[in-house]
């Protein structure tokens, strides 16, 4: 009994080693091959051999920087905290509106692409004029709006400007039932400055029928 | 020496081929079917998704809008109310992570390509637990999963293009 315990002891000792032995080539490959990776990844500029890859797709563009944004100031500086401070969870991107608001008289939150039209700003180059005026970051004057109806624009830019500071109550459809989302206030979190670049960005939204002469 | 280094070298990968496959547990259950059934979108949560090569995963201010303290609905565990209240990040695990010797761009995907998440990462619209385990059929990123899609679109396959 002892003579064939030892017996087996051996051959699984055996096996085991062959195994070992395989199994620590294999890693040794893979990790020589790592290490070639990482040193080619830092001595040898791998745009060569994309350049000369045979996919026209793969021509267009080389490098995965971000795109240096077509506009600075007001509007890109709007459209950036539009998303990244969270306007978009409820109005939606590009201020598309859509997203449910569970029991809200509306249903959905409220869109903001038509900006435009709420600060009575029918004509391109009113909006494009009044987006340069918000770029000074201050409550703008009427003097400063070219628009007959500059005391109307202002008002509305003013009751837009408190809706997004000091937030405002949704109303609820069903009285009964679960109290629908707020529209948040945002006093502590965007400056007068922030809030401009904001309603910038959602007027250069508008979209116009005529095409562009 | 070598043989030693070999054995240390060998056990380092099998436990991260494990640590890969254990399942992760994230402080919340966060559910992304709620969600995503309010139409609410992908992006305005992994605001990367778009334009930059990390989708990231949402800070505390995407929460704290709609779940507030003084507030009934939406409902709130109580484990996120505390990470409101003190407007502390949640500390969320990364569980989709290519290795790091590949270099993968979201903007590249979802914005030059127009590739829609689904196709990468499933239906991530009817989950009602958080993410656990990666979701890729393969398990991991997986090269092969980017080698077809690369073939079939007739985009670069040199194996430079992505391990950089
Ligand atoms: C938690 C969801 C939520 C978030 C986030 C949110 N809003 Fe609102 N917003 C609402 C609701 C709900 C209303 C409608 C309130 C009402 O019925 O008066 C509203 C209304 C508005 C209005 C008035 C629209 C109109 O037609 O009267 C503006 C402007 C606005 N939001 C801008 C913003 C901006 C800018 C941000 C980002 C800084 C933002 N909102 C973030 C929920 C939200
Ligand atoms: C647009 C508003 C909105 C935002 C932003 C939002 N949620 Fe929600 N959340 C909801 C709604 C609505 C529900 C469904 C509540 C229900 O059905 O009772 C919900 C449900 C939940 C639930 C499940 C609650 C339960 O017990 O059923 C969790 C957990 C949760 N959200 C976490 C989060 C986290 C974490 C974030 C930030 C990354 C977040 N939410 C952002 C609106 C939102
Ligand atoms: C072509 C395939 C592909 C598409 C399309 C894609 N992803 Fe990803 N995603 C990946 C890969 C691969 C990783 C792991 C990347 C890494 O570790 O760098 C990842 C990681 C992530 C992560 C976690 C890590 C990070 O990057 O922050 C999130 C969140 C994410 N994706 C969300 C999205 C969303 C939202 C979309 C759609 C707008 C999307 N993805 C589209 C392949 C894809
Ligand atoms: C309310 C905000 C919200 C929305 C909307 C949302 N997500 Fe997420 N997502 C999260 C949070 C929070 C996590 C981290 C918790 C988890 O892993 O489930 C996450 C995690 C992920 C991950 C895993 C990231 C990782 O750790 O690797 C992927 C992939 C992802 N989301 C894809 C999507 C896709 C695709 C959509 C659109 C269908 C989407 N998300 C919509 C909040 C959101
Ligand atoms: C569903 C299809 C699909 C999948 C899956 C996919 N890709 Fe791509 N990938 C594309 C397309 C299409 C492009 C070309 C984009 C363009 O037009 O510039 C691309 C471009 C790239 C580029 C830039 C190539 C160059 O020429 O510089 C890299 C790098 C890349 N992908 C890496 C990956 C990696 C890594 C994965 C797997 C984690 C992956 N891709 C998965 C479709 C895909
Ligand atoms: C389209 C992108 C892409 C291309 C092209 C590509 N790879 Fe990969 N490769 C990946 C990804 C993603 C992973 C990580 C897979 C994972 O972790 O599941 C990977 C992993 C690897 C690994 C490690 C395997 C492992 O199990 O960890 C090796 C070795 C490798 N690739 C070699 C190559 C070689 C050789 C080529 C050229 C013939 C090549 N790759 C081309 C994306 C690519």
């Amino acid at each position: 009994m002892t003579h064939s315990a030892v017996r087996l002891e051996r051959k699984i000792d055996r096996g085991a080693r062959n195994l070992a032995a395989v199994f620590f080539a294999v890693v040794g490959l893979l990790l020589v091959f790592y290490g070639y990776l990482a040193w080619r990844s830092l001595h040898w500029s791998p745009l060569f051999f994309i350049q000369n890859s045979d996919s026209e797709r793969s021509r267009i563009a080389l490098s995965d920087e971000p795109v240096p944004a077509l506009e600075t100031g007001s509007v890109a500086r709007g459209r950036d905290l539009y998303l990244r401070v969270g306007c978009s969870l409820c109005h939606g991107l590009e201020g598309k509106g859509g997203v449910v608001n569970p029991n809200y008289v509306n249903g959905t939150f409220p869109a903001l692409n038509q900006m435009a039209e709420r600060l009575f700003l029918y004509e391109r180059e009113d909006v494009d004029a009044t987006i340069k005026v918000l770029e000074s970051g201050e409550v703008p004057e009427v003097e400063e709006i070219a628009s007959p109806r500059a005391p109307a624009v202002i008002a509305q830019y003013q009751s837009v400007k408190d809706v997004i500071l000091n937030g405002n109550p949704a109303g609820k459809k069903d009285p009964a039932g679960v109290p629908p989302i707020d529209m948040p206030d945002w006093k502590e979190r965007l400056s007068i400055r922030d809030v401009n670049d904001i309603i910038a960005y959602l007027l250069s939204l508008q979209t116009w029928d005529e095409s562009p002469k | 020496m070598g043989r030693i280094t070999k054995v240390i070298a060998g056990w380092a990968l099998g436990l991260s081929a494990l640590a890969s496959c254990e399942d992760k547990e994230q402080p919340i259950a966060f559910p992304h079917a709620k969600h995503v059934a309010l139409k609410m979108e992908c992006v305005s949560c992994h605001t990367g998704a778009r334009d930059q090569t990390h989708a990231g995963i949402p800070w505390i201010h995407s929460c704290t809008p709609c779940h507030r303290l003084d507030r009934p609905f939406p409902k709130t565990p109580p484990e996120l109310l505390e990470y409101i209240n003190a407007v502390k990040e949640i500390p969320w695990l990364q569980v989709h992570r290519a290795p790091r010797h590949v270099y993968f761009s979201h903007r590249r995907h979802v914005a030059v390509a127009g590739i829609d998440c689904a196709e990468c990462h499933g239906d991530v619209q009817s989950m009602d637990r958080p993410f656990s385990r990666p979701m890729f059929p393969a398990g991991q990123a997986g090269m092969d999963r980017c080698i077809d899609c690369h073939r079939k679109e007739r985009v670069t396959t040199d194996c430079l293009a992505c391990h950089r």
